[in-house]
């Protein structure tokens, strides 16, 4: 495989700390926030992350595959998740050290719970609301009730970042290039 | 595999035997009457050690495990032993509910910030941060977000189960009096008499619903039944009983096998459960209890923690790990001359080592290629003979003499298990021998100064001691395989007794060596009985502390102010593996 | 309670910075805010650690974000961060309090509110936000504790989700006081050679 020129796309409002590893062409949109520690490697696709999303400390975002991987808006990465979805819509959580594999997409607002691992063994797009969760990584339909509340406190966590984050950690210097 | 171990015997194992001798350490039974120091109590009256299965427990205070609020005996009852405040257990995964408000109708325009309300808005509901269920899914909600449980205790209380079960306590309670006041019984009178009662009134129904079996039975106390009346139910079970037939059309209509309740997850509900998923309803959490602990025998308390429930303190509490030597095991490393070679073998052989006993078993390697990985993994090899060390820590403020002893119960009729492969026609013989020390060696007593200390003004001294710690064990080591090398010309069967003795005494701790010959048939667990006594001075404190040999001599002497101690325990040196296994 | 027969652990001496309380912290751990952490004293933070103490609670003045108490271990590549809510409609991150003579495991994530003294939480556990760990509890490996969970004094906890499993013995405090200091003494540099 040809290796990847990286090429890093980062909007001007988003906040991504120096202690980051990027690799490949990667794309993160406004408002978005990487934690320190966290690596995202473009290897084979592009990388494009949209808005408003909270990726924490030892995430790993990877994609493997030649299309591009899209990640839609204000989706969460807890501490220690490992993503290789080829596609990602808005307002998902990856609990802290989950691990899902390329074989799933993820439409919006499901929930990956802390520790599960997800490897589906054919193609598979997960039906919105869905819950995985457990030991054996179960699966329930969340009925939706307190969205609006879990989004008003991501927001707020991300105002709240985009405004400390600076004052602790350095940031990439090489934003808003294009 | 298990690291070698030492476990201590609790003599309630031996209730229907003649002799205080634990069963030998091949039986099956012998892992029931062993436990970890830690785990024991200790009886001062009985002069006897005392297990958790042996002591008698009594509940001396109820709390909630979430909120933690120490709940009255009083209101125990009322709230049928189930938090009363604000904590529910999700149905499905068992994990704590939180309360939360419902959102605030949707924005029209869904990307503007949503105008939640602070406190949230009514109606409250359970909801689970885990699974993500919520009690709005079996049509729970809530006006206010407090005093939840009370509702859902009402309709605890009106479920048909409670109301029968309630109706049977109020009918079996003059019973149940009844015969408390008449019993006669001196023995046992708080744990046998209700325990009789329930029984004869069980006993009596029976009687009663069975024909067949009072005729052949107890004609005798045909005086004693319907003395309490004729139970009614509320109910007619066999006219309302469950929807048999609605539950049938469920399950054949039933395409995901999520929407039927799993067995667990009905189990802490009654018994009338609807097997429909949709149905569960959260469970109030059940309380746990604060336990104080008597001797079975002399009733004295040995553990009373205290009132408050989280904390770690206790009134009383007489471990046997304050009283009892502690003793730690130790398979001896291979030498330290031979680091390079070691290394080596073990980067090659750790697949197979991984797999079974080890690469180092299968040629015509030395006792060195019993490398530290098999060791460490607790894995032996038949045929060879293994050096242990055993520490003794004493706990008491007089120093001790210990003297050593292996159980020689092993029966006659012991034979190996063989497996099918056909050995067992030879004559049986123990698989292994055990050399322990067998003269009685001293323990110094224990002092605080021999602890490590948290001040910070000690830490010089911290270091020190321990540097020497460092240099002891490592020359004691290397003396012990200076020894085992020595010995190991001379064949198997000649190995000589160097390392067999006391090895080292430091502070409050003794170490001896011991040796283990493993027959060529040996198999399986290798682990033995072994009586430890421990003479000490019971009421005079100024003999010298740390000389060993005077403390022997007053032991001759002074028999009169000495006290003899001693208990089994089971010493897990390893596990020789199948000998296939090693090829 | 001593405990013989434990040989040494053996780090390389450059790798570790020792304060004048005797906190080992590796090198190769991430500390971020560290003005906003405590450290007991004895305490060990291994290598691969991350330790946010950037994330604090707004408001004016020093704010600590992590203490740790004394004779505490924070094994291989474990991540504490303290937990976030909003109260009042306010976001804020709040502090995490960590006791004396607290064990954790290696790859363990903790976003505690407050761990008592004498905890034990092993290998790749998630301790969820806002849990709370009672005195001497223990936290087997691999457990998964949701948010808001509270672990009472010397229970056991095991699973996903993390439930009460047993009664610890009445002697885990002793038990556990003796293993830290143990492991802290066990600790000791090594002069590289090269």
């Amino acid at each position: 495989m040809a290796p990847i020129k990286d090429k890093f796309t980062i909007h001007s409002k988003a906040v991504v700390c120096q202690d980051v590893e990027l690799k490949g062409d990667i794309t993160i949109g406004s408002g978005t926030i990487v934690h320190p520690k966290a690596t995202i490697f473009a290897i084979a696709g592009p990388i494009v992350i949209g808005t408003g999303c909270i990726i924490e400390e030892a995430v790993i975002i990877v994609n493997r595959k030649k299309e591009v991987m899209r990640i839609g808006d204000e989706n969460l990465f807890e501490i220690g998740s490992r993503v290789e979805c080829p596609s990602i819509g808005d307002f998902n959580t990856i609990g802290t050290r989950a691990r899902v594999h390329h074989t799933l997409r993820m439409t919006s607002y499901c929930v990956i719970g802390a520790g599960c691992l997800v490897v589906p063994a054919e193609e598979e797009s997960l039906e919105e609301y869905t819950v995985i969760y457990g030991p054996s990584a179960e699966r329930r339909i969340w009925s939706g009730r307190g969205k609006i509340q879990e989004l008003d406190l991501r927001r707020k966590h991300a105002e709240y970042l985009r405004d400390m984050l600076p004052k602790f950690n350095r940031l990439r210097e090489d934003k808003g290039l294009k | 595999m298990t690291l070698p171990s030492v476990l201590y015997h609790c003599t309630c194992s031996n209730a229907y035997s003649a002799t205080n001798a634990p069963p030998p350490a091949h039986l099956p039974s012998s892992s029931y009457a062993f436990h970890p120091l830690s785990t024991l109590f200790f009886c001062e009256e009985c002069d006897l050690v005392r297990c958790n299965r042996c002591v008698a427990v009594e509940v001396s205070g109820y709390y909630c495990p979430n909120c933690l609020f120490e709940v009255p005996s009083a209101s125990v009852r009322a709230e049928k032993n189930r938090c009363a405040r604000n904590c529910f257990q999700c149905p499905h995964c068992s994990n704590t509910l939180s309360v939360v408000g419902s959102d605030p109708p949707p924005n029209p325009n869904p990307r503007a910030p949503p105008n939640v309300n602070s406190s949230g808005d009514s109606p409250f509901f359970l909801f689970c941060n885990y699974c993500r269920w919520d009690s709005v899914e079996a049509g729970m909600t809530f006006e206010k977000p407090t005093g939840l449980a009370h509702q859902l205790q009402k309709n605890e209380d009106l479920a048909p189960e409670t109301l029968e079960f309630d109706r049977l306590k109020d009918h079996f309670e003059p019973l149940l009096r009844a015969s408390l006041h008449s019993s006669s019984s001196p023995a046992h009178p708080v744990t046998s008499t209700p325990m009789n009662a329930i029984t004869a009134a069980a006993n009596s129904a029976l009687n009663r619903d069975i024909p067949g079996l009072r005729r052949k039975g107890r004609g005798e106390k045909h005086n004693l039944k319907d003395e309490w009346g004729v139970y009614r139910a509320r109910i007619d079970s066999a006219n309302s009983g469950v929807d048999a037939e609605g539950e049938v059309d469920f399950l054949r209509d039933c395409e995901d096998v999520n929407e039927i309740a799993g067995l667990e997850q009905r189990w802490g509900s009654s018994w009338a459960h609807s097997i429909k998923a949709n149905d569960l309803e959260p469970l109030r959490v059940p309380l746990h209890s604060k336990q104080s602990k008597r001797c079975p025998e002399c009733r004295h308390i040995l553990i009373k923690p205290e009132q408050k429930s989280q904390s770690v303190r206790y009134k009383i509490k007489l471990m046997a790990a304050n009283y009892l030597p502690l003793i730690e095991i130790m398979l001896a490393q291979p030498p330290a001359q031979m680091p390079t070679a070691l290394q080596q073998r073990t980067a090659k052989g750790r697949p197979g080592a991984a797999q079974g006993a080890g690469a180092g078993a299968s040629g015509n390697v030395t006792t060195v290629g019993a490398g530290a990985d098999e060791l460490g993994a607790g894995l032996l090899v038949s045929g060879r003979t293994y050096q242990f060390q055993l520490a003794f820590t004493n706990p008491l403020y007089d120093p001790i003499q210990v003297r050593l002893s292996v159980q020689r119960a092993q029966p006659t009729g012991f034979t190996l298990p063989t497996a099918g492969t056909g050995t067992s026609t030879k004559p049986a013989r123990a698989p292994f021998a055990i050399s322990l020390p067998t003269t009685p060696f001293p323990i110094s007593a224990y002092a605080e100064a021999w602890e490590y200390d948290d001040d910070d003004e000690e830490m010089f001294m911290d270091d020190e001691e321990l540097e020497d710690i460092i240099a002891g064990r490592e020359v004691g080591a290397a003396g012990g395989m200076g020894a085992l090398r020595g010995g190991r010309p001379g064949g198997a069967g000649g190995s000589e007794k160097g390392n067999v003795g006391v090895l080292e005494r430091k502070a409050n701790v003794t170490k001896v060596g011991g040796e283990v010959v493993l027959g060529k048939d040996a198999l399986g667990e290798i682990k033995f009985n072994m009586l430890v006594s421990y003479t000490y001075r019971s009421d005079d404190p100024q003999s010298n502390a740390d000389d060993g040999s005077s403390a022997a001599n007053t032991n001759k002497t002074g028999t009169g102010e000495m006290k003899t101690f001693s208990f089994y325990s089971v010493v897990y040196l390893g596990t020789v593996g199948p000998r296939g296994a090693t090829r | 309670m001593a405990l013989n027969f434990h040989p040494p652990i053996h780090y390389a001496k450059s790798e570790y910075i020792e304060t004048d309380t005797g906190n080992k912290v590796s090198r190769r751990a991430t500390i971020a805010g560290p003005q906003n952490i405590i450290l007991g004293g004895k305490t060990i933070i291994a290598s691969g650690a991350i330790i946010r103490g950037d994330l604090r609670r707004t408001g004016p003045g020093h704010a600590v974000v992590i203490s740790l108490g004394r004779y505490c271990l924070i094994s291989d590549g474990c991540i504490l961060r303290p937990p976030y809510k909003t109260y009042r409609g306010n976001f804020n991150y709040y502090p995490m309090k960590i006791g004396d003579h607290v064990h954790i495991g290696s790859n363990s994530v903790v976003e505690a509110a407050t761990i008592g003294n004498h905890v034990q939480i092993g290998k790749n556990c998630i301790i969820g936000k806002f849990t709370i760990i009672k005195d001497c509890a223990k936290i087997a490996d691999n457990t998964v504790i949701p948010p808001n969970t509270v672990v009472p004094a010397l229970a056991l906890f095991a699973g996903s989700p993390g439930q009460f499993v047993e009664d610890l013995p009445e002697s885990t405090q002793e038990l556990i006081d003796a293993q830290t200091k143990q492991y802290y003494s066990r600790f000791q540099p090594l002069e590289q050679q090269q």
